[in-house]
């Protein structure tokens, strides 16, 4: 397998337009996702990036409605092959999820039923194609050799405590692949995993998407894994995309002060450095009000407009679309002497 | 909820999601009512208990023979028994008597039975096997057979009543308590403890118990209630307040015979007592929430 | 268990003793010897009639390490390695099955309670979990008293001033003291929870993977701030990771464990630059990478996963999963020996330099 250029990629699958997920409680208010906005193409993996508590985990869950009660949407359209699943109803959204959409977790203990053995949770998601008992007992065998399991015979027989994790992970990406679904979520699918392990699955993940031709929309927090796995990224900040691009655009030529200093705090491989840079401050609270733009209280280059209008996503590069009023990098670079804890990555390139 | 519901498409954000922490800022009735309610219903009946006679100007020993099984009226609210006394004025005085049997026979239980669990889980060992075998034994017997069977042994009175329920129930608290001591003692807050060298006493008392004891308190909130419930169902078969002393079982009991005729003898002591019981159970969810959201 | 197999276990464990370098250790501020920490497991009632040995968890196998004083040192491993439980053996949060730790010239096990209790600050930890590491009803200025009132570090009527102090050094405020810590960040709570450590003025600090929960840019934050600590403060730190990228801009020397053994140890640029275990390559080529020319496939030669510390495979406890194992990796265990300038490794078949 080699890399896959975006322009290899098909058509539309998924189109998020202006979403915007609010958690809603007699108190509060939590503007989990605001206005965002993308596409996924078929056969393509797209990756959202943030860290924790920036909304991806909601965006992702909010595509197909499985979110907690006081999770509302509260505008915007998600149209899925030209279909608009806002406006499906409970019954349509569930057959999406059933046929169409499948999806893995970060932790398989909770996705997984700890009770029955692995053959019966396949034979769950098997039912709807109306296939006898060896029929799907059969189809299942063939699912988990694809996903890379040993003696996949036995290993339907077990439970899944029995496994070990990279095992869970395995199990739950071949009950996921069992209603053959065009789009796959994939929320931190690795983060739970040792790196020996998740290597294998970040190989395994590659591979599927390759052999069955579908698309991948995966939720992380790791840059290295978004350069192994993406065609095309967006990061969230605050609830907002702030930078989107195709991932080698977004890793090597980077705009968003946000996305600088992420791949600046990073640990790297071959690093000279002794000092991690790290971004100073902590993300905002999203049950406050936020004026202008999210990021300018932690961003080194941050103005009085800055402090007072949110930035529109301008585009840099063709489809490369920032979130900042200074992403011209010669701007920035006027403004203030560049300390190096935001240097441009590869600003060159 | 709905209402929130209702103004969400409108985007406005509420007023109270400014405030910095959950929950500061929101007052306490709109966070937690069923607190304050059950507050307002658990101080109504102390205050009732404290000074019965600002209730009631009749005498609760008053046998009125020419006023025998009335109705309730404007004179006899709840109306008056076979004997001829006022059955509201006996539920006010038997108050007191109840509210200290609720108090004092789950108090101790709640005390000793918590200290039992905290020691038990925070050591384990031979003395935690022991003791939860010994657990085992009491809660095997139900309830209240075993508080008849010792009420039977010790006689009849107020004391020993409130000794049978000591027997009885405090096998809830030390479970209750000794499961969550588990848990905090895996938990890495209690290890720092340990690797700053404080003694067994200060964690378990200063950095174990306040973490577990909200489970415990919300119990003994419905506790109270149960062991009111259980002291009157021993006053109603006989066993547990001596006949002339107003307690709310006894009278409840002694209108059994003229349900048909005078259903108020029963019917509204044992109103009364569900009130009073809904107070403490509203109280316990009320703590419930205060408690457990904190963390 | 066979004979054999029995004296070559114990002849590795003579060699490894003798592997830990003797030339520095008046220097050692912590020496830990062929520690062992077993959890016995729990045997059915049929077990037990039929006399069948009782299971063990073996955790932490044979480990022998040395600190230095001012020196960190990475403690690298994947979840499961024992490196957690090696870390709470040291201070004493669990008793050493065999083996002992020495501290400051003194052997922790021939301490009473007592003694032990009082020598207590002298090691302190930083947790994992910044959510359960924290009471969560004392507030910032109530865990800081506490330690400093306890250890007696100074007068009564210093304390708030020294509480103060501390929430300088580790970049909080001074109106964030009277806080539950709910009301912190995951990156502020492990702030306190460094400066509940420091408040008992210790000499070594184990941080058991203090940053795993944190994000990248939080994560940074903290790493450089115990940087800043270690220096300003002369502190000796293990510190404990999954990431062995991220213990290098910490450690002076790294130590590389696999399920409850060390197998390689060596100075931080001489591992990184030269790994000769191949597990050690494995961890450093495993993690998700940010360069260009990379293929999207696996990386990693290790195959398989963690076999179980119940069971633990004979011989080398990795060849199972290492595409170098030869048929005396199957039988023989290897040892800690020096590769040149105190590089030890565990490996009969080492990588190249």
């Amino acid at each position: 397998m080699t890399y896959q250029t975006p322009a290899q990629s098909g058509g539309t699958l998924l189109e998020v337009k202006d979403l915007s997920m609010f958690y809603l409680t007699k108190s509060s208010c939590v503007r989990a996702v605001n206005e965002v906005t993308f596409t996924v193409r078929e056969g393509e993996t797209f990756g959202l990036v943030g860290e924790s508590g920036c909304g991806k985990s909601t965006a992702v869950r909010s595509l197909i409605r499985l979110l907690p009660e006081a999770g509302k949407i509260v505008s915007g359209t998600i149209t899925y092959k030209g279909q608009d699943v806002t406006a499906m109803s409970e019954r349509e959204v569930r057959r999406l999820r059933g046929r169409e959409i499948g999806m893995i977790f970060q932790d398989p203990m909770t996705s997984l039923n700890p009770v029955t053995k692995v053959s019966k949770q396949f034979y769950e998601s098997l039912k709807a194609e109306g296939l006898s008992r060896r029929e799907m007992r059969e189809r299942a065998i063939e699912l988990l050799r694809l996903v890379d399991i040993p003696e996949p015979e036995q290993r339907l027989d077990n439970y899944v405590h029995e496994m070990s994790g990279g095992m869970r992970q395995r199990v739950m990406i071949a009950i996921a692949l069992a209603s053959r679904p065009k789009l796959l979520l994939a929320d931190e699918p690795t983060t739970a995993l040792d790196v020996t392990i998740q290597d294998q699955i970040i190989a395994l993940l590659n591979s599927l998407r390759a052999k069955l031709g579908m698309s991948v929309l995966l939720v992380t927090h790791d840059l290295g894994v978004v350069n192994e796995m993406c065609d095309h990224v967006a990061v969230m900040y605050a609830g907002r995309i702030v930078e989107t691009a195709d991932t080698h655009g977004l890793l090597h030529d980077s705009r968003h002060p946000y996305t600088c200093g992420l791949i600046n705090s990073l640990p790297a491989e071959h690093d000279t450095r002794t000092r991690l840079e790290p971004i100073h401050g902590a993300p905002p609270n999203l049950a406050q009000e936020i004026v202008g733009c999210p990021f300018a209280p932690r961003c080194p280059y941050a103005t009085d407009v800055c402090r007072s209008v949110l930035p529109e996503m301008s585009e840099v590069a063709p489809g490369h679309q920032v979130r900042c009023h200074h992403a011209d990098p010669t701007d920035r670079a006027r403004m203030t002497e560049p300390t190096s804890s935001v240097t441009l990555q590869g600003g060159a390139a | 909820m709905s209402a929130d519901a209702s103004t969400a498409p409108g985007l406005k954000m509420p007023e109270k999601g400014k405030a910095k922490a959950k929950g500061k800022g929101v007052p306490i009735w709109r966070r937690s009512p069923s607190l304050v309610i059950g507050a307002v219903i658990v101080l109504a009946t102390c205050v009732v208990a404290a000074f019965p006679s600002l209730f009631t100007s009749q005498d609760p020993l008053a046998l009125n023979p020419k006023e025998m099984l009335l109705p309730p009226s404007p004179q006899h609210l709840f109306g008056t028994d076979n004997f001829g006394y006022d059955v509201f004025t006996r539920v006010i005085y038997a108050t007191r008597l109840d509210l200290l049997i609720g108090v004092a026979s789950a108090g101790m239980p709640f005390l000793v039975g918590s200290a039992l669990g905290l020691v038990c889980g925070y050591y384990g060992g031979k003395f935690d096997a022991f003791m939860m075998r010994v657990l085992d034994v009491f809660m095997a017997f139900p309830f209240m057979v075993l508080a008849i069977a010792i009420v039977a042994i010790l006689g009849n009175g107020v004391t020993n009543l409130i000794i049978a329920m000591w027997v009885v129930s405090w096998p809830p608290y030390t479970r209750l308590v000794r499961a969550e001591v588990l848990i905090a003692k895996g938990s890495e807050y209690v290890q720092a403890a340990r690797t700053l060298g404080y003694s067994d006493l200060k964690i378990m008392f200063r950095h174990i118990l306040p973490n577990v004891i909200s489970s415990s308190i919300v119990y003994l909130a419905s506790d109270i209630v149960m062991c009111i419930m259980s002291a009157a169902t021993l006053s109603f078969l006989g066993l547990g307040v001596p006949s002339p002393t107003p307690e709310w079982g006894a009278i409840i009991s002694g209108g059994k015979g003229f349900i048909s005729t005078a259903w108020w003898i029963s019917a509204l002591p044992g109103l009364v007592m569900v009130v009073v019981g809904l107070g403490f159970s509203l109280l316990g969810d009320g703590l419930n929430d205060l408690l457990r959201t904190r963390d | 268990m066979s004979t054999t197999a029995n004296a070559a276990e114990a002849t590795e464990k003579n060699e490894a003793v003798t592997a830990v370098p003797t030339e520095r250790a008046d220097a050692e501020l912590l020496e830990a010897n062929g520690l062992v920490k077993r959890f016995p497991l729990k045997r059915t009632i049929f077990d037990a009639m039929l006399h069948k040995e009782r299971k063990a968890l073996t955790a932490v196998d044979d480990v022998s390490l040395t600190l230095a004083q001012g020196e960190t040192l990475g403690l690298v491993g994947e979840s499961g390695c024992g490196k957690s439980t090696l870390a709470r053996t040291i201070i004493n949060l669990y008793r050493p099955t065999e083996g002992k730790v020495v501290f400051d010239g003194t052997d922790l096990a021939s301490l009473s309670k007592r003694e032990l209790r009082e020598r207590c600050g002298d090691i302190q930890m930083i947790f994992q979990d910044p959510y359960s590491s924290l009471n969560p009803r004392m507030t910032v200025r109530q865990v800081l008293r506490e330690v400093l009132l306890h250890r007696g570090a100074c007068e009564r009527d210093k304390v708030d001033a020294e509480v103060m102090r501390l929430l300088g050094l580790v970049g909080l405020s001074e109106d964030q003291a009277d806080r539950l810590p709910s009301a912190f960040s995951g990156g502020q709570r492990q702030r306190i929870g460094i400066a509940r450590a420091l408040a008992a003025r210790p000499k070594l600090i184990i941080a058991d993977e203090p940053v795993s929960a944190l994000d990248v840019s939080i994560q940074a934050q903290i790493i450089n701030l115990l940087i800043d600590l270690k220096e300003r403060l002369d502190l000796s730190i293990l510190f404990i990771s999954h990431d062995l990228r991220v213990v290098r801009y910490i450690s002076d020397r790294v130590a590389v464990m696999y399920l409850g053994s060390i197998v390689e140890t060596a100075t931080t640029d001489e591992l990184y630059d030269h790994p000769l275990h191949p597990y050690t390559q494995t961890l450093l080529e495993a993690a998700p990478s940010m360069e260009e020319s990379r293929v999207k496939e696996t990386k990693t030669f290790a195959k398989g996963e963690l076999p179980s510390p119940i069971n633990m495979p004979s011989g080398c406890r990795f060849h199972p999963r290492c595409p170098y194992a030869t048929e005396r990796c199957k039988t023989e265990r290897p040892c800690l020996r020096d590769a040149g300038d105190g590089h030890l490794v565990a490996c009969h078949n080492p990588l190249e330099g």
